[in-house]
């Protein structure tokens, strides 16, 4: 097997020549929390929990060893966004407290407020009452701002709301997170403009979002755009075609909720267009969805 | 007289408690030390037959779940050339293995001695009986691999895809891979050294051979191949250090606009980074990986680190998005 030689060899083509000396001596752990919290987020992009979950684990021992409250409460942070983005909320709450708890006790302002928002986000969603931040100014990175931006359009303050993601959508840096929080914000303005009636901001937003989204690959989130075109446009076939593409993602990602979201509305325009027999399929593709999200659900509260 | 008498007595039955004594203390420590060393336990043989007897002494002892329950009694040559070895184990665990029980050769550790394991078999069938023959594996196949490394299991399969996506974007004749490789190729022309050159040319035909590569990971014997290619890869990091140091001072500016044809490293850089993850896993647990395999790894992280902060990348491209890189992404739900 020379394929790992082949990539290390790459590599060391790629780091010959590295730059410069480091004259400071780094902390051994707070650089292996770092590495590992690094591969965590990208297992997470990846929808691998369990390497991510391990990974962050590792990550918050690492930090806990190098004694940086810093690198903990980033730790406990990320453990919590995991166990959120996996759809295990109680776990979540409990990490993003110690992450807050962590930030406040050591007045870590960054990480307070990045804790603290999502925190209440978190809350406000499962309909629970949740801290209502003012706008924050621009000093904070980007995905304070994104979380800020949502939990004002979920408790209705559309101007912050609205703030906040042009706050997100300022921001200069180029890497791969900040443009997928950039494609975020662009959804959340198109949410905001349909919630408000604004379809053809809607529309530029969405068009915006697939856009994006090809470019950088972001599947989720196109299957969410391609889902919302298809609520703005008026066309039946392109309607269909929508949420065609976006069923066939969905299904891809195994995303259970897209299917049934999708599923309905291609049921919907079958009804009427009164395609009776499409109806039936559609109809039996959604009992099996249900009952994949029945099971689901089943096995999580045996979990 | 009489108190003469009496005195000799007495001190006879002193001598004669004392005889008794110790030799009853030493029965009784012969006893439990024979009963420690189950010489007393009630046995039962069984017999398996590999292909060689190199592995193999009479007297090593049989395994199961890291106890021992026996020890290979008898190894012999059949008249047909076949090696019939003979395991007596202890009666009492007998319930414990089932029919499908396999025999193998294993390590102790990293370096500990070879003993023979027996497996536990399909234990829905009954256990196994006096005189059967157990089959025997050479190494662990991939399920048994998988089955044993529980930890590392959800990660193995997803491993070897995205290995073998990395291979099929690497092999791809117009892949971003390809093309930097040709480039790197012309700038070397007029660059001294025909020794970088000729390490450039075996790089090449490296790349030839990855065609093969998901293939090799999805047969059997996968840990075994992955410590070779592992220490192969300690041996090559070792020669290459010098050639990739001779192309930094000489290659110097010439190289430099090569940066545009490389930027697609960064994604090789994460997918390296979560197969990195997925090894440092796996490798605790894989019978007989050697050490210094653990330490390439590390070094395949550090170089991944060194990457990044690379001239050869474009400099220190890449240092601003650590902070964003290492903080997980908000869950927003933006489903509409």
């Amino acid at each position: 097997m020379k394929q790992f030689a082949v990539l290390v060899v790459i590599l060391m083509l790629a780091a010959c020549g590295s730059s410069g000396q480091k004259n400071m001596v780094e902390n051994p752990y707070a650089e292996r929390m770092k590495e590992l919290s690094s591969n965590g987020v990208t297992a997470m992009q990846r929808e691998r929990w369990l390497v991510a979950e391990r990974l962050f684990e590792r990550a918050l021992q690492a930090a806990q060893l190098a004694n940086d409250p810093n690198l903990i409460a980033r730790a406990w942070y990320n453990l919590g966004m995991l166990h959120v983005s996996a759809g295990d909320d109680q776990k979540g709450e409990a990490a993003l407290k110690r992450a807050s708890s962590v930030a406040e006790q050591h007045q870590l302002e960054v990480s307070s407020m990045r804790s603290r928002v999502a925190l209440a986000l978190l809350l406000q969603r499962q309909g629970r009452e949740a801290w209502q931040p003012d706008v924050l100014g621009s000093s904070y990175p980007a995905d304070i701002h994104l979380i800020a931006a949502r939990l004002g359009q979920l408790q209705q303050r559309y101007d912050v709301a609205r703030q906040e993601y042009e706050v997100v959508l300022k921001k200069k840096k180029v890497d791969r997170a900040t443009m997928l929080y950039k494609i975020e914000a662009h959804m959340g303005l198109a949410l905001l403009a349909e919630q408000q009636q604004d379809h053809e901001t809607a529309k530029k937003e969405v068009a915006l979002v697939s856009e994006m989204s090809r470019d950088i690959g972001a599947p989720r989130l196109a299957a969410h755009a391609l889902l919302l075109s298809a609520k703005l446009t008026q066309g039946e076939a392109q309607k269909r075609d929508d949420l065609q593409a976006a069923l066939a993602i969905y299904r891809i990602l195994q995303d259970l909720q897209g299917q049934s979201d999708t599923l309905h509305q291609l049921m919907h325009l079958a009804d009427r267009k009164g395609d009776h027999i499409g109806s039936e399929r559609l109809q039996g593709e959604l009992d099996q969805v249900g009952e994949a999200m029945m099971d689901s659900q089943k096995i999580d509260k045996r979990d | 007289m009489v108190e003469q008498e009496d005195f000799v007595a007495s001190m006879r039955r002193q001598v004669g408690w004392f005889a008794i004594l110790g030799i009853g203390a030493l029965l009784l420590v012969l006893l439990v030390a024979s009963m420690r060393s189950n010489v007393f336990a009630k046995k039962f043989y069984i017999f398996f037959s590999p292909p060689s007897a190199a592995s193999f002494y009479e007297g090593q002892p049989v395994k199961f779940q890291g106890f021992t329950i026996g020890h290979v009694d008898q190894i012999e040559l059949q008249e047909e050339g076949n090696v019939r070895i003979t395991m007596e184990l202890i009666d009492r665990y007998r319930n414990m293995l089932h029919q499908g029980a396999i025999a193998r050769v294993t390590k102790e550790g990293l370096i500990g001695e070879q003993v023979v394991e027996v497996t536990a078999g399909d234990e829905k069938k009954s256990a196994v009986n006096d005189g059967d023959t157990l089959g025997y594996e050479t190494e662990a196949s991939l399920d048994q691999l998988l089955a044993d490394i529980k930890p590392a299991v959800s990660n193995a399969n997803v491993l070897l895809s995205e290995l073998a996506s990395l291979a099929k974007w690497m092999n791809d004749p117009k892949g971003d891979v390809r093309l930097a490789l040709s480039g790197i190729r012309e700038v070397t022309k007029g660059v001294r050294g025909e020794r970088l050159r000729v390490m450039v040319e075996q790089f090449t035909v490296t790349l030839t051979h990855l065609q093969k590569f998901a293939e090799e990971l999805n047969r059997q014997k996968v840990a075994y191949r992955l410590s070779s290619s592992l220490k192969e890869m300690t041996a090559i990091l070792h020669d290459i250090r010098p050639f990739s140091e001779a192309m930094g001072r000489e290659g110097g500016a010439t190289v430099e606009h090569v940066n545009a044809m490389l930027r697609n490293l960064d994604l090789l850089s994460k997918s390296l980074n979560i197969v990195a993850s997925d090894l440092s896993e796996l490798t605790p647990e894989l019978p007989g990986l050697a050490r210094e395999s653990r330490t390439t790894i590390e070094e395949i992280n550090s170089l991944i680190k060194n990457l990044q902060g690379s001239w050869f990348v474009g400099g220190d491209r890449g240092q601003g998005s650590k902070e964003s890189d290492a903080v997980a992404a908000p869950a927003l739900d933006l489903r509409p």
